[in-house]
């Protein structure tokens, strides 16, 4: 473990750019992941992901606890996939699911892809923190900006229907 | 087997990454957009500084009617008031200064001269950006409190051309906002969509001046002076000795400390009666994660009776819409009080303030202070009071004298943010016991005329409590070092505290009776990694440092693909002499090329330094003639110590990763070094504890990390350390252990384990990561439960849960 994270944090906070990035490769796999997963779409996804550097890198500086990096970045991105989900709502756009598996699961994975496929959006967002971040509702709470107690019931229907192990 | 957890993360991670959003790609957009996405931003702050100058032209004809003592007595909470007391107070600081100025390092006359320095700082810093997007940043404007809007580039895809679009019609609004009282507005931009309900609640006004909750600024202009009510205390002081550390009799482990007498805060204490260890834990009743003291008084092995405080009502300070975590991070049991330290983190956006709905333009907000909650010391304890300093909790010490130090660092906003210099408090650091109120201007030592090339301001602030009082605490003094923000180490008679990655600049802040006193100043070259890396002994100070040289500075693109590369940089470590005055007098270096210090132990005119790249070397230095430290011998054994503590005479303990000849950690292990003879260092006994990677058994320990959690305790020839064991198998099975060794004849024998399966659910909750012995019983303690044992025998005797 490298410890200049934190000192990257500060020269992203004055405007470097390349210090941005070196954190951004920290996250930006997940990052996507998340918001693929929640959108469905490889476009809005890579939209997301992109809004959501812009916005973070203007307004790094009001993040005071470097440590808090992760979880603060992925608030803004909940927040970006939030507001494209509400339009999906809005407008009900037909959901194009462009997302191709790269490899061939077995049974037993694609019969679970299917479940997974099927959640609604906000299940999807909660889900994937929860998975790919190790997040506890309560964090995802936090992050999504939503009830705790919300959380937890989306949490344990969505575990209920895919069988998980998770909380 | 894997089951559905397992399978679930497969399937989110079987996707491809499309070259779109890499790190490459993602630095090239932000180059491109970001110049005029902050220019946006810029506007938005130069509407709010426009309201703030309409502000001010009221102000000034309020003054004008208002007689000066009246001034300083107002109390109300509105930015005009706040106004006044920035002027008043910076009138009378300037003269209190003079006297206490050192000359490398002195108090602000006022807080706009803290103001223009970071102003100053922000400009030079805005030009060094510029130069790099190949532009220049033109803010000035910003501190006159004139709207600067025109952008210089001509050159604007439609995004950009939209967002300064919408900045201008947004500064219309907050002008009229700001000036007026209000309005709305039917502008069919994101900025108008925020459901207005009360104008001052807006998001123009979020980043406004807050107006501070304070005294008039002459009561607060010296606390040291106005606030010395424990003369009658400290006379009786000497029938009422402070209770730790005290009594060399006491047949009960404390936590290891540096420096003998200055005792250092941890989330487990005991008096030998009573086991208290504080944490956050998440509460499944009020769904949320509460901080918790968890308390059970013991007899011989037994738990006869417990109980569990809630910390979380004690340390939120007053509301205001904003969300507030609290984490516990420390204690003390000193002076019959019961000490808690922790950080209050608040934040708020567009959800926590308007709602679910909210659809304006995202913001975040965050507010950190560092709380001290102090209990008394009794069966059922009750809350003596809270102090609260802003910042985040970095460390904190009790000197012999009694005094508490607190050192926490705390940043502003980027300067563009703060909104005028008027808005003292979104740049000065707050601290008091039922209001935080700024630290007055003369306590705000600045280190000379600028300040380094930045945007943000960032401070280190240290407080002083008088404990010599059985059972009472009363704040002393505060100092903030603007421009300063570092780790903390502590002697009897001096604090040092360290900033800098490339070179270290280092303070002597002389303590004493509460009074925080920088007296010199000194630079070194690479970075400190923690206190064990300093020392001071007989009036020199010593220092290890790692100089970390990269040879891809300034190439984006190699140093983003070999992020984790160790090979990378290039470091060299070094130990430094220093006198008092902080001037260099002896320095050694050139050893553990291409390796970083790991750690450090000092002992009397001897020290050691393991550094880390496949095996660890550990160095012996002999630091006798302070002119000219020399290496005495160099040893290597596979792994590396994260924490070495004198054993015994003669030997040295180390604790760490262990790792296999590729420097692949595979494990923890305990080693003890015969330093005897400095000249020919020898490994006198090794115990690891390895996962089998093949069975997809992982092993760690936190005391990799924080190395309280490690018991070490020569007087009972007892070695205890967590170890935490995770298997990745069929399904995911950790089980958290507490191992006990004895050290005899150059070997460690373990003595017992004791071990708890954790649920995974509880992240870390059930982890066993601290240990106490009290007679002939340990204790063994988690968030979640503590078991105790003979230990002799290392068998259970006794457990009790908290849930």
């Amino acid at each position: 473990m490298k410890n200049d994270f934190t000192e990257d944090v500060r020269l992203a906070r004055n405007g470097d750019s390349a210090a941005f990035a070196r954190l951004y490769t920290l996250v930006y796999k997940d990052m996507y992941r998340i918001a693929l997963y929640s959108l469905r779409s490889t476009h809005d996804a890579c939209d997301a992901v992109s809004d959501t550097v812009l916005d973070a890198f203007c307004t790094i500086g009001k993040l005071k606890d470097e440590k808090a990096f992760r979880g603060w970045i992925m608030r803004i991105l909940s927040a970006k996939i939030k507001r494209k989900q509400r339009d999906y709502f809005a407008d009900t756009v037909e959901l194009t699911d462009d997302v191709e598996p790269a490899v061939d699961f077995d049974c037993e994975i694609s019969e679970l892809k299917h479940a997974m496929d099927n959640l609604e959006p906000r299940s999807r967002l909660i889900l994937s923190l929860t998975v790919l971040e190790g997040y506890s509702s309560s964090e995802v709470a936090e992050i999504i900006g939503e009830n705790a107690n919300t959380v937890r019931s989306v949490l344990a229907r969505t575990k209920k229907t895919l069988r998980l192990e998770l909380t | 087997m894997k089951n559905n957890d397992e399978r679930a993360r497969e399937i989110l991670n079987n996707t491809e990454i499309p070259e779109e959003v890499s790190p490459k790609n993602m630095k090239k957009m932000l180059d491109e957009k970001a110049p005029a996405k902050k220019r946006s931003r810029i506007s938005v702050v130069g509407r709010i500084t426009a309201a703030a100058a309409a502000c001010a032209v009221i102000v000034g004809g309020t003054v004008g009617a208002m007689g000066l003592a009246e001034r300083s007595k107002q109390n109300t909470k509105n930015q005009r008031q706040e106004m006044i007391k920035v002027e008043s107070s910076s009138e009378a600081s300037g003269t209190v200064e003079q006297a206490k100025a050192a000359p490398y390092m002195s108090g602000a006359e006022s807080y706009e001269q803290v103001y223009e320095l970071l102003a100053k700082a922000n400009e030079q810093a805005l030009n060094e950006r510029g130069k790099q997007f190949g532009g220049v940043f033109t803010d000035g404007a910003l501190v006159n409190g004139a709207i600067e809007m025109e952008s210089p580039e001509a050159a604007m895809d439609m995004e950009t051309a939209e967002f300064d679009k919408t900045a201008v019609q947004g500064a219309d609004n907050s002008a009229l906002y700001g000036g007026m009282g209000g309005g709305a507005s039917e502008e069919p931009n994101d900025f108008v969509a925020v459901p207005v309900e009360d104008p001052t609640e807006t998001e123009y006004t979020i980043n406004t001046c807050k107006p501070i909750p304070t005294e008039a600024p002459t009561e607060a202009e010296n606390p040291t002076e106005a606030e010395e009510p424990t003369e009658p205390a400290e006379t009786e002081e000497p029938t009422e000795e402070p209770t730790e550390d005290t009594e060399t009799e006491d047949d009960y482990s404390k936590t290891h400390n540096q420096e003998d007498e200055v005792l250092e805060a941890d989330i487990a204490k005991t008096d030998g009666e009573r086991i208290y260890y504080v944490c956050s834990k998440y509460s499944e009743s009020d769904e949320c994660l509460k901080s918790m003291m968890n308390v059970a008084a013991v007899d011989n092995g037994s738990f006869t009776e417990t109980y569990q405080l809630d910390l979380t009502p004690d340390a939120v300070p007053e509301g205001d819409g904003w969300m507030t975590n609290i984490t516990v991070n420390d204690m003390y049991l000193y002076n019959d009080l019961i000490t808690v330290i922790g950080t209050a983190n608040s934040y708020r956006n567009g959800w926590t303030v308007y709602g679910d709905d909210y659809k304006g333009e995202d913001f975040y907000e965050m507010d950190d202070m560092c709380f001290v909650s102090f209990y008394t010391k009794e069966s059922d304890p009750q809350l003596v009071g809270t102090y609260y300093q802003d910042g985040r909790y970095n460390d904190v010490r009790i000197a012999p004298d009694g005094y508490m130090y607190l050192m926490t660092n705390y940043d502003t906003m980027l300067f563009n943010e703060i909104g005028g210099a008027e808005c003292v408090d979104e740049y000065i650091p707050k601290c008091g016991v039922s209001e935080r109120e700024c630290i007055p201007p003369s306590d705000i030592l600045l280190p000379g005329d600028t300040l380094d090339n930045s945007s943000i301001l960032s401070y280190t602030v240290i407080g002083s409590v008088d404990l010599t009082a059985s059972g009472e605490f009363s704040p002393c003094e505060t100092k903030a070092l603007a421009g300063y923000s570092g780790s903390l180490y502590s002697s009897a008679n001096n604090l040092y505290t360290t900033v800098g990655w490339e070179d270290t600049d280092i303070t002597r802040i002389a303590i004493g009776g509460g009074q925080i006193v920088p007296e010199a100043s000194g630079t070194i070259e690479g970075y400190v990694k923690d206190q064990f890396s300093m020392s001071e002994y007989d009036g020199y100070f010593r220092v290890a440092s790692t100089v970390d040289k990269w040879t891809n500075n300034g190439n984006f693109v190699t140093s983003m693909l070999d992020i984790d590369v160790e090979s990378e940089h290039i470091s060299d470590n070094r130990v430094y002499v220093l006198d008092m005055e902080m001037n260099i007098v002896g320095s050694v270096g050139g050893f553990g090329e291409n390796e970083t210090v790991k750690s450090v132990s000092f002992n009397g005119n001897m020290g050691y330094v393991v550094t880390y790249e496949q095996t660890d070397p550990l160095f012996a230095i002999d630091l006798s003639d302070p002119t000219e430290p020399f290496i005495t011998d160099e040893f290597k054994i596979l792994g590396y110590s994260t924490y070495m503590q004198q054993w015994d005479d003669g030997l040295l303990l180390g604790f760490g990763a262990d790792a296999d000849e590729n420097g692949v950690e595979t494990g923890v292990k305990l080693v003890m070094f015969d330093n005897s003879d400095p000249y020919d260092l020898k490994e006198v006994g090794l115990y690891s504890v390895n996962g089998d990677a093949e069975a997809n058994e992982y092993v760690y320990s936190d005391a990799q990390w924080e190395r309280k959690a490690l018991l070490i305790a020569p007087e009972k020839n007892l070695i205890g350390m967590p170890v935490v064991v995770s298997e990745w198998g069929d399904e995911y099975r950790e089980e958290s252990k507490y191992m006990f060794f004895a050290y005899e004849n150059g070997e460690f024998i373990l003595r017992g384990e004791l071990s708890s399966e954790t649920d995974f659910d509880k992240y870390g909750e059930d982890v066993l990561n601290r240990a106490v012995y009290i007679g002939g019983y340990v204790y063994v303690l988690s968030g979640g439960r503590f078991i105790s044992a003979d230990i002799e025998t290392m068998t259970q005797t006794d457990e009790v849960l908290f849930n």
